[in-house]
């Protein structure tokens, strides 16, 4: 069961969205309650307190409290740090990167756009219910680089190709859709990555599941977002026998 | 046989004296392919004519690397060709204190030439390029060097300056040769060509920080002017809303009629055609200029503002993204004003370029971080994310390579920075994220 947690200021709107969230737990059949919806921060924030389990949030960002639904949501995070904060906000207020970036807000709703609340409430209980299900071990499946307090992760499934940057003491993650200029070394990247990939140079790890082309003669290989690494004889003989060995195996 | 292997050595390294303290210190190093054409130019120059022409090959060979300087640098020509006469300076002034130098130990510049120059030319070879490694090293580091906008007159007069001065010094050898060397004059000489050297080189600074004042001063009096525009945006934007005041009261007016008749069908009909789109209207306006009253940091609002209201001018839609104030940067807020600038300018140019004619600009920050975000539509091209910042390499035009190489160099100082380029749904995004340093507190 998925708890559901809400917070506006405005009595007639803590009544309509509760309205709607239990209309949706009625007819969609799903595993959720709706434990709490307050006008007071205070009182959501000693509730969540006492339950371990992560939740579902609605908060609404101008709460004429003495915290805003901001600083709300960055007191649940300590708490929940896997929960799922949706805001409920004005045009005026909204700041999605500043959602995001702060509290990994899942999403926003609009106040304005009266018609498209229920589907987009809706939307967000079902997103959370799905999530929620998932199993926790996918974070196994990332590597994790540390920038002074921040820890950055990056699903290995993701990664094409890391290779030594430019810059010196840095290296360029690629994924699919872009590059990750990080303060790391390819030692230390490659120490976190599984089997599927496979070091081409001192400067270059490659995905082998990403690989799209071998050009033999030119010893260049040819990933599948278009980036290309030269490698040594040496390390292409490795690499053929590697992947003839995994041939093999799915044989 | 010997004796000719021994010649071809000594000219190969003739050569490499005097190519490689010029190419070691240019502002903007040539590829190792082209230093290579250039080392057998000079080695066939000084090999093949030595012995019509005697000293004044060197004329020839300065000649030489000028041309393949010029011809190779793609930027700030005239710059790059300073630097390498400079560069040339250097070894002139180190062998200047080698000779003295051992002229007090009773050495000759005859008994050297005489008795071993192999082992003298490979000394000093070592000697020059390892200094002049290191200056061209550090001196690349200075990031404004790359930012001299001298007027062309000015730097034309630098490079004058700076080849007499090289072109007298090699003519003082040539006559020295004929006279003969005396460890009196070479000293005299040394002392005068230092002194020149020394005068030279102030000049020059001399002038390119006047001309750095000169340009600040311009850019405080443009931030003036970004200022003033800014309060006359802030002033017709009070102006509006006095006037909404005054249509308030009519709407409010207005609704009390549909009420007083009890037309309800009219009344909703009235709200929603009327009354919600003209709130949207003002939410929106307002929205883009006031949200930078969130930005602390002055240079960047000042930046951001211009740059935004040029891009809005242009008929760019333009969403600004801040909700918190943003007081640090956490790193230089010249370095970060000027990748901003970069990233809006490129972003501006692209989006100008491209159907959706998009542009979006977030800060946010968290506890111990900042984080900015550049946002623009973009025509649907598949751009290697990598080549964008290597040099000379752009999607438009060679300015643009050039704004991304800084960005790298200026990156590439801070270790506290996660720097990521992305591509996504037709948008192009640069994401800075910037950490408190633990170093700097």
């Amino acid at each position: 069961m998925l708890p559901i947690y809400l917070c506006d200021d405005q009595k007639e709107h803590l009544q309509r969205l509760s309205k709607i969230i239990q209309n949706i737990i009625t007819f969609e059949g799903v595993d959720m309650e709706l434990v709490l919806a307050s006008k007071d921060p205070d009182s959501l924030l000693e509730k969540m307190k006492k339950s371990s389990k992560p939740a579902l949030y609605f908060l609404d960002i101008d709460l004429k409290a003495n915290m805003s639904g901001l600083d709300l949501a960055v007191e649940i995070r300590r708490f929940d740090p896997r929960g799922f904060i949706v805001f409920i906000t004005t045009h005026d207020e909204m700041a999605p990167l500043t959602f995001q970036y702060k509290v990994e807000a899942m999403d926003y709703i609009v106040k304005e756009k009266v018609e498209e609340i229920q589907g987009k409430i809706k939307e967000c209980m079902l997103y959370a219910l799905k999530q929620y299900a998932l199993p926790s071990n996918m974070v196994h499946r990332a590597i994790a680089m540390q920038v002074e307090d921040r820890i950055v992760m990056i699903s290995q499934d993701d990664i094409i190709l890391v290779e030594s940057s430019l810059q010196i003491h840095k290296v360029t993650i690629y994924t699919k859709d872009s590059a990750i200029d990080i303060t790391s070394s390819i030692k230390a990247i490659k120490a976190q990555l599984d089997e599927n990939f496979f070091q081409c140079s001192k400067s270059c790890v490659i995905n082998i599941k990403r690989l799209a082309q071998i050009d033999k003669k030119k010893r260049i290989l040819f990933m599948d977002n278009g980036k290309e690494c030269t490698i040594s004889v040496r390390q292409m003989k490795i690499l053929e026998k590697q992947l003839m060995d995994s041939d093999m195996k799915l044989k | 046989m010997h004796l000719f292997l021994y010649q071809f050595v000594l000219f190969l390294l003739n050569a490499a004296i005097l190519l490689f303290p010029c190419t070691n210190v240019l502002l903007y190093p040539m590829k190792k392919k082209e230093i290579l054409v250039g080392f057998f130019s000079i080695f066939s120059i000084l090999y093949f004519l030595v012995a019509i022409l005697g000293q004044s090959t060197t004329f020839l060979a300065i000649g030489g690397i000028l041309t393949f300087v010029l011809l190779y640098t793609k930027h700030n020509k005239i710059l790059n060709a300073c630097a390498a006469l400079l560069g040339y300076l250097c070894s002139v002034v180190l062998n200047h204190i080698f000779t003295i130098t051992l002229s007090m130990f009773g050495i000759t510049m005859q008994m050297i030439e005489t008795k071993f120059p192999l082992l003298f030319s490979f000394i000093f070879f070592a000697a020059i390029y390892l200094i002049t490694y290191f200056i061209g090293k550090n001196v690349r580091k200075i990031g404004f060097l790359y930012d001299i906008k001298t007027p062309k007159f000015v730097t034309i007069c630098i490079f004058f300056d700076v080849l007499i001065c090289v072109l007298i010094f090699i003519f003082n050898i040539i006559v020295g040769e004929k006279v003969g060397y005396s460890p009196r004059v070479i000293r005299l000489n040394g002392i005068l060509f230092f002194l020149y050297f020394v005068v030279t080189f102030i000049i020059i600074l001399v002038i390119i920080s006047n001309y750095e004042k000169e340009k600040k001063v311009t850019q405080k009096l443009k931030e003036y002017e970004n200022l003033q525009d800014y309060t006359n945006k802030i002033e017709a934007l009070y102006m509006e809303l006095r006037l909404f005041k005054h249509d308030y009261f009519n709407i409010i007016a207005s609704l009390h009629s549909y009420i007083d008749s009890e037309n309800m069908e009219g009344l909703k009909n009235y709200f929603e055609t009327s009354i919600l789109p003209a709130g949207e209207k003002l939410n929106h306006k307002d929205g883009v200029l006031g949200a930078l009253s969130y930005m602390k940091v002055e240079e960047i609002k000042g930046l951001t503002y211009t740059k935004l209201f040029h891009a809005m001018q242009k008929g760019i839609q333009v969403e600004l993204d801040i909700k918190e104030a943003v007081e640090k940067m956490h790193i230089d807020v010249l370095d970060i004003t000027r990748i901003l600038g970069i990233f809006l300018d490129n972003a501006i140019e692209a989006a100008l370029n491209s159907e959706a004619k998009k542009l979006y600009l977030g800060f946010a920050k968290s506890e111990n971080s900042v984080l900015i975000v550049v946002q623009n539509s973009c025509k649907v091209e598949p751009i290697d994310l990598k080549k964008i910042y290597e040099l000379g390499v752009s999607s438009k035009g060679d300015n643009r390579g050039i704004g991304l190489y800084q960005v790298q160099k200026i990156m590439g100082k801070y270790k506290n920075v996660i720097h990521t380029t992305g591509y996504h749904e037709g948008m192009f995004a640069q994401r800075v994220e910037i950490m408190k340093s633990k170093k700097c507190t």
